[in-house]
């Protein structure tokens, strides 16, 4: 990884491969080069690495309350008193692994007394602090030229110096990290801040318009904000999602979820249901960000021995009305509510669905089904009921039960008075037909 | 030689059907008589087609298999949105505990019965989509294994020369009499014979069945064989 510094590229970074060769942090890009012909060079992009670096330590909150950053090379966790939540350090450190692995890096992990050591070794990837080279000291680059051409490669190699003879040639910042490597003064790093709204990210290689390519990059944010959410302990409410257009206008969805929610494989069901719904034209994107702008407690699950309830069930149907909701909307997938209105039409309304809501049970018969009213010519008996129906070519005797009168209204203005019939016709079929004024109409089947 | 005890558990294990479906018990309509010739009620774990109008009993026994589900939430996806809740709510569905969807796009509800059918926390849903494809339909039943539901189709009655995939398939008619009557027509019943087509006889306010009878296939309707509904 190389920078631009003054007129020269420097190397900020290398890889173990790199570093076996004898490249050095610190070094020329043209130094570099001449020691490793065709050395893959990648140019720094600062801000785009503090973000996943910062999104990375989020996710790593769970496994210890103290988190520290000694951005951007490393990680600390203050794991002391930790392990027992997870069985043992090592179980907790495959976890980690598997964390960090999660999210599409690879692990290169340190464990030792103290923080400087526990670097050192995560840096290097050395079995022994005295065996890491001396970058892993995170010393400045001056120090590390000084340190080569004394011929002092690896941390053995220094601290077996006596300490003494060093402040002449070394920074003051050197002298500390071999002190904190002994342990002789207390390490400080700065505390990591969970920030407030949860934010992940995704940066495409290059523009594109594949849907495909979009698919996965929202199922990678679902990873990612799993690990974000696990590490607060919490899950979602909601999930706003920007496509970053290469021109105009980001495409934006949001969703709203009915329980708080963390597992990665709803969040991507939810994520691709929703993103199916949405026109992105024949636009390209160039990245995608995700946001959890609202967050709940998970509730663990608990049997209910006496309810009968099943805690397994009801996750399942609230990620089915979720995953439902987020690609028809939230009104299409509703639950009726009966109301007191004698109106017919406004006799239920429709909210989303929440289940356990009670229903009234209607006093007088009703239809299963209500259409727009149709109207139809019907003759009546001379104490007003319907007796026979004719529609266009097709007619028949009909046997009505007891009319059924609604007045309502009045009192806002809007007031009429309806008559409603269920009626049966020759064939056995039923029906309901509703008389406004001298007009008929059918608008129900039974 | 196998040991001796292991020689029975060995008979046990070899007496075992693989290909033998799973029972379930069946969404029972609380009619004795139609329940019974149903091998207990509408199957779960597969698909039932109920082809018939909505004024002549189709939806009335529809939804009167939605009303006997107790421990689950059933569905209902609908494109026309012609269900009346009251109506539904007057049959005892538990409006609580039904979750309808109401996409008018067929594509879009397609799919939300494809999603739901899968769902094994929901015990039935009832869908109306017409002019469903055979694929779909195989698609549908397949789902319905999966999950354990009862998947009930309202269809019409011009859809019934298509291709069928459904374990029952059920005619309902209206019959002309003084009070409200259903036939109830077993078209098919997967690994059984065709049972004689049922009369129910339902209660104007109630809707209830007040009585049913077993009819002969031919619409001869004298001499039914009556027994209590």
């Amino acid at each position: 990884m190389v920078e631009l510094r003054g007129d020269s590229v420097q190397l900020l970074a290398a890889s173990p491969n790199a570093l076996q060769a004898g490249v050095r942090a610190g070094m020329t890009a043209t130094a570099a080069r001449s020691l490793v012909p065709g050395l893959a060079l990648v140019e720094h992009n600062a801000s785009g690495e503090l973000a996943d670096f910062e999104a990375l330590v989020a996710a790593l909150c769970r496994f210890s309350p103290r988190v520290f950053t000694d951005l951007p090379r490393a990680i600390l966790l203050d794991i002391t008193g930790c392990e027992r939540l997870f069985g043992s350090e090592a179980a907790l450190a495959a976890q980690a692994a598997a964390s960090v692995e999660r999210l599409g890096y690879t692990p290169q992990m340190g464990q030792a007394q103290n923080a400087t050591a526990a670097c050192a070794l995560a840096l290097s990837g050395a079995a022994k602090v005295e065996d890491a080279p001396v970058e892993a000291l995170r010393i400045e680059a001056s120090d590390l030229r000084h340190l080569y051409a004394l011929g002092l490669n690896t941390i053995g190699q220094l601290t077996t110096q006596p300490l003494e003879s060093l402040p002449s040639r070394f920074s003051g910042l050197m002298l500390r990290r071999l002190r904190e490597l002994r342990g002789d003064v207390p390490e400080e790093f700065p505390a990591f801040q969970q920030p407030e709204i949860i934010v992940e990210s995704l940066q495409f290689e290059g523009p594109t318009d594949r849907h495909d390519a979009m698919l996965f990059a929202l199922r990678r944010l679902a990873v990612a904000l799993e690990e974000r959410l696990t590490a607060r302990a919490a899950g979602a409410l909601a999930l706003e999602v920007s496509l970053r257009a290469t021109e105009g206008e980001p495409v934006r969805f949001a969703m709203s979820l009915s329980r708080p929610t963390r597992e990665s494989r709803s969040l991507a069901a939810l994520l691709l249901g929703r993103f199916e719904s949405v026109d992105t034209g024949e636009r390209w994107f160039d990245g995608v960000e995700a946001r959890v702008p609202s967050v709940g407690k998970v509730q663990p699950p608990q049997r209910d021995l006496f309810a009968g309830r099943d805690p397994g069930a009801e996750r399942a149907l609230s990620e089915l009305v979720d995953e439902l909701a987020g690609r028809l909307g939230v009104q299409a997938v509703a639950q009726a509510v009966l109301t007191h209105d004698p109106r017919p039409e406004r006799a239920f309304t429709w909210q989303p669905f929440a289940q356990g809501t009670e229903s009234i049970k209607p006093a007088a018969p009703r239809p299963a089904t209500m259409f727009e009213p149709h109207e139809v010519a019907v003759e009546c008996d001379g104490a007003g009921m319907p007796v026979h129906w004719r529609d266009g070519s097709r007619g028949s005797s009909l046997t009505a039960q007891p009319v059924e009168r609604v007045h309502f209204g009045w009192w806002g203005g809007d007031g009429a008075e309806r008559d409603y019939f269920a009626v049966q016709d020759d064939a056995g079929a039923r029906w309901w037909l509703m008389r406004r004024g001298q007009d008929w109409y059918i608008v129900g089947a039974f | 030689m196998p040991m001796p005890e292991f020689t029975g558990k060995l008979a046990a294990l070899r007496a075992v059907d693989l290909h033998r479906p799973v029972a379930r018990a069946g969404i029972a309509l609380g009619v004795p008589l139609l329940d019974e010739r149903l091998g207990g009620g509408l199957p779960r774990g597969a698909m039932t087609e109920v082809f018939g109008h909505a004024a002549e009993g189709a939806w009335w026994l529809c939804l009167r298999a939605l009303a006997q589900v107790r421990d689950k939430v059933c569905a209902l996806v609908e494109p026309a949105g012609t269900l009346y809740p009251p109506g539904a709510a007057a049959l005892g569905v538990d409006l609580g505990r039904l979750l309808v969807v109401r996409e008018p796009n067929r594509k879009k509800a397609l799919w939300a019965l494809d999603r739901i059918a899968r769902e094994k926390s929901v015990a039935a849903t009832l869908a109306v989509i017409p002019r469903l494809a055979d694929t779909e339909l195989r698609r549908l039943q397949l789902a319905a294994e999966g999950s354990g539901q009862a998947l009930i189709l309202l269809r019409s009655p011009a859809e019934l020369s298509r291709a069928s995939w459904g374990a029952l398939r059920l005619m309902i008619r209206a019959e002309p009499g003084p009070s409200r009557r259903v036939v109830v027509e077993i078209l098919r019943m997967r690994g059984a014979a065709m049972p004689r087509p049922i009369l129910l006889e339902l209660d104007d306010d109630t809707m209830d069945v007040r009585t049913s009878a077993v009819l002969p296939h031919r619409a001869d309707h004298a001499g039914l064989a009556q027994s209590a509904g």
